[in-house]
């Protein structure tokens, strides 16, 4: 039984016209952020979402909680389609979002105790009197918190009021935009270990969405990567990235700077960049920076298939790996 | 060996704040020499930004430099005139900023810019465009005379951020200060930014300081390594020994904590617990000590710096007997 499930998810959005297009709404033309998007995450489950900027990650995550319409495809969570803002209402209680920026998101003339409140009062959910202590407890922060403000707070403290916030109504899926971006190397361990531990403690499914392929791959068990609005390679995190079968994922994978002066990579692994979603390249989005790219790419878009058991890769030339994989 | 290029001998910076002085910088000391890539790498509040600032004294208004000095070829330059500093600007020393949006101007055009940014050559206004155009090709841009004709909205980050570098390159300066120049970046436009980098380097007879957070680009990038906490520098080392063998178990850690250092996924990463000290009030003895696993009673006193080799030290009083210690336990 899956959690969440996401089928040919698609999200285009009209550009402004101009007079023309007032006159003869046809001609009006659209952005396509993403498309033909479909995975499901299982309970208890993470999975990474990596890409560059511009790859549509966070525009797809908004949409899953319906905070963004979309053009199609359905989402299906705990079974029920979503489709309607009543829908959404309605999953809201056991879905959560932590933000990219941890204290932007948090109001700066509220106190921390009435940050973790409020979705109890929104939710119309009785607040016990220690609920706030318990909060900060689980989050590892002491119960004075609760009078501060976000400005008296550090980055890795927001983070983790952050956290706290995003489980005050015991949600199922948590969906975390960059979770430790902005902080520093020894403090980002700590957000991502406090993160696994209540994952485990909770029953949590995680969706996490970053560009830093490192971080993700220690706290997801699947990883999708996205390039230009389409999923190009889902698959378990491991053999990912002991492997990756996108010639994309095996050049993000390879581009990432290694913390070894042993390790450098005297060959560049991607050229050019990506391209700008006024200019989508036809068929594969990816020929355009593909070294391997042919006639066919041009032509037929290529659908995400299924290349080994449990692998996905939108790639005509995609074979099974070689070798065997734990 | 050569001689140094840009010496900064045990500068101390003080900001003024509304808090009370806080020691920004503690008798930090740096040798660059011609040739070399040095990194300065540090978490936040490290120091490192007001170090590099103070290279080519751009520091704000709020910061004293109580002492010590930052000498170029021998002068020092933070007692100069601010006329002759401002002529050693772009001139001698260039920097790259971390944010290559902000860093030019909207309004002008990248040609109209990189022009006036060479108004000190003595040359006619066509060779300074002929001069622009040859270094967009050294830094890779597809095609030069579009460029100059763009304004910056009109380039991606990774574009700004290679014509930023052109600019910096365009007097030929004799140090290259690069403020975090990937932080901005996604990490395929980061992998070529440090390719370029590296590629400059070899027909470049400057000295590169790259400030970074990310021992990533350390290690991908630089010949020597400073690695800041709390106001000082705590290491000294080439970037090989910095990785393989550090002597401070701040270096230790960090290297430790670095999520790109595990070849296998790992369910608990390592951290440093505690925090900085609170620099309006710095420790007298080891600032590292409270967050230390090897701390113990001596380190209540002044750390001396430990001259491990000729190109290493470090600030610890176990310098020697830091290894695999630190990395243990931490996990």
């Amino acid at each position: 039984m899956t959690l969440l499930s996401v089928q040919n998810l698609a999200l285009d959005l009209p550009l402004p016209g101009g007079l023309m297009s007032a006159l003869n709404p046809k001609s009006r033309r659209s952005l396509q952020i993403f498309a033909d998007v479909s995975f499901t995450l299982n309970p208890g489950e993470t999975l990474g979402l990596v890409g560059e900027s511009g790859s549509g990650k966070t525009t797809l995550a908004r949409a899953l909680l319906g905070l963004t319409p979309t053009t199609h495809g359905t989402i299906h969570f705990d079974d029920l389609q979503r489709s309607t803002p009543a829908d959404f209402a309605a999953m809201r209680g056991r879905t959560a979002m932590m933000f990219q920026d941890a204290i932007a998101s948090l109001s700066p003339r509220m106190t921390i105790g009435a940050l973790l409140t409020e979705p109890l009062t929104i939710h119309g959910q009785p607040r016990t009197p220690t609920k706030i202590a318990d909060m900060l407890a689980l989050v590892g922060l002491p119960p004075d918190f609760a009078n501060r403000y976000p400005h008296e707070l550090s980055g890795g403290q927001a983070r983790r009021v952050g956290v706290a916030r995003a489980l005050v109504l015991n949600p199922k899926l948590v969906i975390a935009d960059e979770p430790t971006a902005g902080l520093d190397v020894s403090v980002q361990g700590e957000i991502l270990n406090l993160m696994t531990d209540l994952k485990t403690r909770l029953n949590l499914s995680y969706l996490i969405i970053s560009h830093n392929l490192a971080m993700v791959r220690h706290v997801s068990d699947r990883i999708a990567v996205m390039y230009l609005g389409r999923l190009v390679e889902i698959g378990p995190t491991r053999q990912t990235f002991a492997q990756p079968l996108h010639p994309y994922s095996q050049r993000l994978i390879a581009s990432e700077p290694l913390p070894d002066p042993r390790k450098r990579r005297e060959d560049l692994a991607i050229k050019g960049e990506i391209p700008s979603l006024l200019n989508r390249p036809k068929a594969c989005v990816f020929q355009s920076r593909c070294p391997l790219v042919q006639p066919i790419c041009r032509n037929i878009p290529p659908e995400l298939r299924e290349i080994t058991p449990h692998r996905f890769v939108r790639c005509h030339f995609a074979e099974p790996p070689t070798g065997a994989f734990p | 060996m050569n001689p140094p290029l840009l010496e900064i001998d045990a500068l101390n910076i003080t900001y003024h704040t509304d808090h009370g002085k806080l020691s920004a910088l503690r008798g930090a000391s740096l040798i660059a020499r011609a040739g070399e890539v040095i990194g300065i790498v540090g978490e936040s509040g490290c120091g490192k930004s007001t170090l590099a600032a103070s290279v080519i004294n751009l520091l704000p208004q709020a910061a004293e430099v109580t002492s010590g000095a930052v000498r170029y070829k021998g002068q020092d330059i933070l007692a100069l005139p601010p006329d002759a500093q401002r002529a050693l600007r772009g001139q001698d020393i260039a920097m790259i900023f971390q944010d290559p949006m902000t860093a030019f101007n909207p309004v002008l055009t990248m040609g109209a810019q990189l022009v006036d940014f060479q108004h000190a050559a003595q040359i006619s206004r066509a060779e300074k465009l002929n001069r622009a155009r040859a270094l967009l090709v050294r830094v890779g841009m597809p095609d030069p005379d579009l460029t100059l004709r763009r304004y910056p909205h009109q380039l991606s980050g990774g574009m700004r951020q290679r014509v930023a570098i052109a600019a910096a390159l365009l007097m030929n300066p004799t140090i290259l200060v690069a403020d975090e120049p990937t932080t901005a970046l996604d990490v395929t436009m980061e992998a070529q930014i440090i390719h370029l980098l590296r590629d400059l380097r070899r027909d470049y007879q400057g000295a590169i300081l790259v400030i970074t957070h990310h021992l990533g680009v350390v290690a991908e990038l630089c010949d020597r390594v400073y690695v800041m906490y709390a106001g000082e520098v705590v290491e000294e080392a080439l970037v090989d020994d910095l990785f393989h063998a550090p002597r401070h178990p701040y270096t230790s850690a960090l290297i430790a904590c670095d999520p790109g250092h595990f070849d296998e996924p790992t369910p608990i990463l390592p951290t440093i617990p505690g925090r900085l000290p609170d620099l309006r009030n710095p420790p007298i003895g080891c600032s590292f000590a409270p967050r230390c696993p090897i701390a113990s009673d001596i380190c209540a006193t002044r750390p001396p710096r430990v001259q491990i080799s000729p190109t290493q030290s470090a600030l610890c009083h176990k310098a020697l007997h830091v290894g695999q210690l630190v990395t243990e336990s931490l996990l």
